[in-house]
């Protein structure tokens, strides 16, 4: 399963596997090939970013195999279009409205709100959210040591799991003071997109709601 | 190597767990809908089905891999988020209309009193379409697994009597999954600790021991007591009473507190619509387990949205207090009353509305007091020496509502209270998945013979009507008798043939056969006659035409012998035999009820 290990940043960012290919193998249901994407709090920044650079997200090419013995002609089983990136991407985002109201709550002007109006609306979010991170994915800290604590990083570490700050010399190991121990997401089972067609490269957000009196 | 399947095919959710010959057993991802445009696996199927109207989705809707017929209907996760918001098209809680008996099984009844849906569904094709799901399911992500009928387990209810198993398994026949066998659910969370604690479980229960397994989900509770007896390491498990069944759960707690915080903001002048109210009973659910789990907090503030975008203008706060939880969970669902207490046996009202028959009375200990009085009662009656006082040394949990532990605790304290000595918790219970994984080690267990076996027979005594041969009096139809054909207690794969009695059939015509039952009449041998059935419980009535054996003609009188079987399976088997040509007919539990 091919699947890579994506790092957290400090602070308010979340960063997602946003699992983007539909694996022409249904038995390789979650196996598909990762492309990462930075998904902060703020949607709109997500949104730009994805508009901004729509082929942003391709599945890579494919090695050519330098094989000997010429292969037998295999004719491929016909196989769904590949779900693009984005619809991942807004499906997962819809899941966040849809169970925590993210895009209700970040869309609306908090200018004019009371702290009051703000926590309890943030109540929902976090609940909502909260719910949709355990139910999809498998979260834990990158160190296992408490904030505060004084750390070693040998040579070899994980350069990709670790920011360093402050001033860094050439080479390891780097002692010091662990700010933030990161967040891995150690799994991703978020739902396979179905239903995309050309009109609609991706799903509603959010459906406009109807109460039905007649 | 082979494989064992357990099913746990619940009311509110489904599981399927699988286990090797040897090795723990795994949880199976189920795949399903989970939203309007996704697929995933959870390791629940929340058994709501959901009916779409018409044009709800053009292009057919998330579409399973291994079904063609798309957007006719849904099941799973994504049908019980939007059957919430269209509860006219949702089929929920479909387990407890199959054992409903005064409902039609067969009949297409569900959703209930839905005037929107074009097709309805039986309860029966409810739990095939589930048990298909399940079943793909598997196959799907293992293609290579076969599920030999042998090797799969189905829990059932305690409490299910003989029709609802005998519709459970016909389910299983048309969903293609053949002839399983089916294990009570206290008992398959009873085996799923006996695996979780296969080194040190004897360490924990000893001779003597009397366990309560006090299974309270979110629709349904279910007791059952299991004695343990013998030693050094040599003990014998019996299963010896179960409860009735029981339509109070985890949902009527949300519910009573959903109630109490939507009146306190009613008394500040913030009205709650229908869809705030739903979000309210969610919001409220996790702010129960919350305070029961954590005892030094007093408090909890729950935040309703409405369904306008206006996020930050739209939500109400409340607040859901410990001495509320406390007021209304503890103490009203699990007071601490007499061992003598008795349930309300029903509502005063004369007239009640169809539907399912909801528990009167909300105390879950006034039922546990009941069903042990009962328990004792049967006991006596089938021992020749008086026992003691029948009360449970030793609880196992089962079921979400106790996640929280002040509930634990309550029942631990009653039990104390009535009998004078500490009742303790069998500890390490996994309450989610425990059903589906003592149904797999069990299905192991009867195939490889290796493990402890909980000894069981029948919960009940069963009984078939009789009438009685006397002098015709206008306007009085004769009293109708009834005929022990399974004592309680009857054990699988034992039969009893009715012997030195034959009865009189009609053949060739309508008759109607009508089947009782009794949990506290533990002394009744099979081949008794009670002279007055009507003191029993009725469980089901059929019609059918015996066709008559050759060389008869309808409509003729022919003399039969009773036999009844309880088969490998776990259920109820009963025949008509006529000596004279030896032809047999068997009597199915599971025909259309009134």
């Amino acid at each position: 399963m091919a699947r890579k290990l994506l790092m957290g940043a400090g602070g308010l960012l979340l960063i997602l596997n946003a699992g983007a290919f539909f694996c022409p193998d249904p038995q390789l249901k979650a196996g598909i090939e990762i492309a990462s994407c930075v998904l902060g709090l703020s949607v709109s920044v997500l949104a730009a970013k994805t508009s901004e650079q729509p082929t942003s997200v391709q599945q890579p090419p494919v090695k050519q195999n330098v094989s000997v013995a010429p292969e037998p002609v295999v004719i491929p089983a016909p196989v769904p279009p590949p779900a693009r990136a984005e619809a991942e991407i807004v499906a997962f985002l819809a899941l966040l409205q849809e169970h925590g109201r993210l895009v209700d709550f970040v869309r609306e002007d908090a200018s004019t709100a009371s702290d009051v109006q703000l926590g309890a609306a943030a109540r929902v979010v976090h609940s909502g959210c909260r719910k949709v991170l355990s139910d999809y994915f498998e979260i834990t800290p990158v160190h296992s040591g408490n904030e505060g604590d004084t750390i070693v990083l040998e040579n070899g570490y994980d350069s990709a799991a670790h920011r360093l700050l402050g001033t860094v010399s050439q080479q390891p190991p780097y002692k010091g003071k662990l700010l933030h121990p990161g967040w891995l997401a150690r799994s991703v089972t978020l739902p396979r997109v179905t239903g995309t067609t050309e009109q609609r490269p991706w799903p509603v957000l959010a459906p406009a709601e109807v109460e039905v009196s007649g | 190597m082979a494989e064992y399947f357990g099913i746990d095919l619940g009311t509110s959710n489904c599981a399927i767990a699988k286990v090797g010959d040897d090795g723990l057993p795994d949880i199976v991802p189920l795949t399903q809908v989970v939203t309007a445009h996704g697929l995933g696996e959870k390791t629940l199927l929340p058994s709501s089905v959901y009916i779409p109207s018409e044009g709800e989705f053009s292009d057919g809707g998330p579409q399973l891999p291994w079904r063609n017929e798309t957007g006719k209907w849904f099941a799973g996760t994504f049908a019980r988020e939007r059957g919430a918001l269209q509860p006219d098209r949702l089929i929920s809680s479909a387990k407890s209309w199959l054992c409903h008996a005064h409902a039609d099984r067969r009949g297409p009844i569900l959703p209930w009193g839905s005037e929107s849906v074009s097709e309805k569904w039986s309860p029966l094709e409810v739990s095939r379409q589930l048990l298909v799901h399940l079943l793909e399911s598997v196959k799907y992500s293992s293609p290579a697994a076969t599920l030999d009928p042998a090797h799969v387990v189905i829990t059932v209810p305690a409490s299910f009597d003989e029709a609802a198993r005998g519709l459970t398994l016909e389910a299983a026949k048309l969903a293609g999954l053949g002839e399983v066998t089916l294990l009570e659910e206290p008992q398959a969370a009873f085996y799923a600790w006996l695996e979780s604690h296969e080194s040190d479980w004897r360490k924990q229960v000893s001779d003597g021991d009397l366990i309560l397994v006090c299974d309270v989900g979110g629709g349904t509770a279910d007791f059952s007591l299991i004695s343990v007896s013998g030693k050094d390491g040599n003990l014998a498990l019996e299963r010896v009473a179960v409860g009735e069944h029981l339509l109070l759960g985890g949902d009527n707690m949300d519910l009573a507190l959903a109630h109490v915080v939507s009146e306190k903001l009613g008394a500040t002048g913030v009205t709650l619509d229908a869809w705030q109210f739903l979000s309210l009973i969610q919001t409220v659910r996790d702010g129960k387990e919350t305070l029961l789990s954590n005892p030094n907090l007093l408090e909890v503030t729950l935040a309703i949205p409405s369904r306008s975008r206006k996020l930050l203008a739209g939500t109400v706060s409340a607040t859901l207090t410990k001495a509320e939880v406390q007021e209304i969970v503890v103490d009203g669902f699990f007071p601490i009353v007499e061992r003598t207490a008795s349930p309300l046996a029903r509502r005063p009202g004369g007239l009640r509305e169809a539907g399912l028959p909801y528990a009167a009375d909300a105390a879950i200990s006034k039922h546990l007091a009941r069903f042990l009085a009962r328990a004792q009662a049967a006991r006596d009656l089938s021992s020749n020496e008086p026992g003691g006082i029948l009360l449970p040394n030793a609880v196992l949990f089962n079921g979400g509502v106790f996640n929280a532990r002040a509930l634990k605790e309550r029942v631990l304290e009653i039990l104390s209270l009535w009998s004078g000595k500490t009742a303790r918790e069998l500890e390490g219970a996994q309450p989610d998945h425990a059903v589906a994984v003592g149904a797999a080690v069990y299905a192991r267990l009867r195939q490889t013979g290796k493990g402890l076996r909980i000894k069981s027979g029948t919960a009940k005594a069963y009984y078939i009507g009789l009438e009685s041969s006397s002098l015709a009096v206008p306007g009085r139809r004769p009293a109708v008798k009834a005929l022990c054909i399974a004592p309680q207690g009857m054990e699988e794969g034992s039969h009893h043939v009715i012997a030195g009695q034959e009865f009189c059939l009609y053949t060739g015509e309508v008759s109607e056969f009508r089947f009782f039952q009794s949990d506290i009449r533990a002394a009744d041998q099979a081949g008794e006659v009670l002279s007055d059935a009507s003191t029993l419980e009725e469980s089901a009535k059929l019609e059918g035409v015996i066709p008559p054996p050759a060389g008869h003609s309808p409509g003729e009188e022919i003399p039969v012998r009773i036999e009844s079987r309880v088969s490998e399976l776990g259920n109820l088997e009963i025949y008509f035999v006529h000596p004279p040509t030896g032809e047999k007919w068997k009597l199915e539990f599971n025909v259309r009820m009134q």
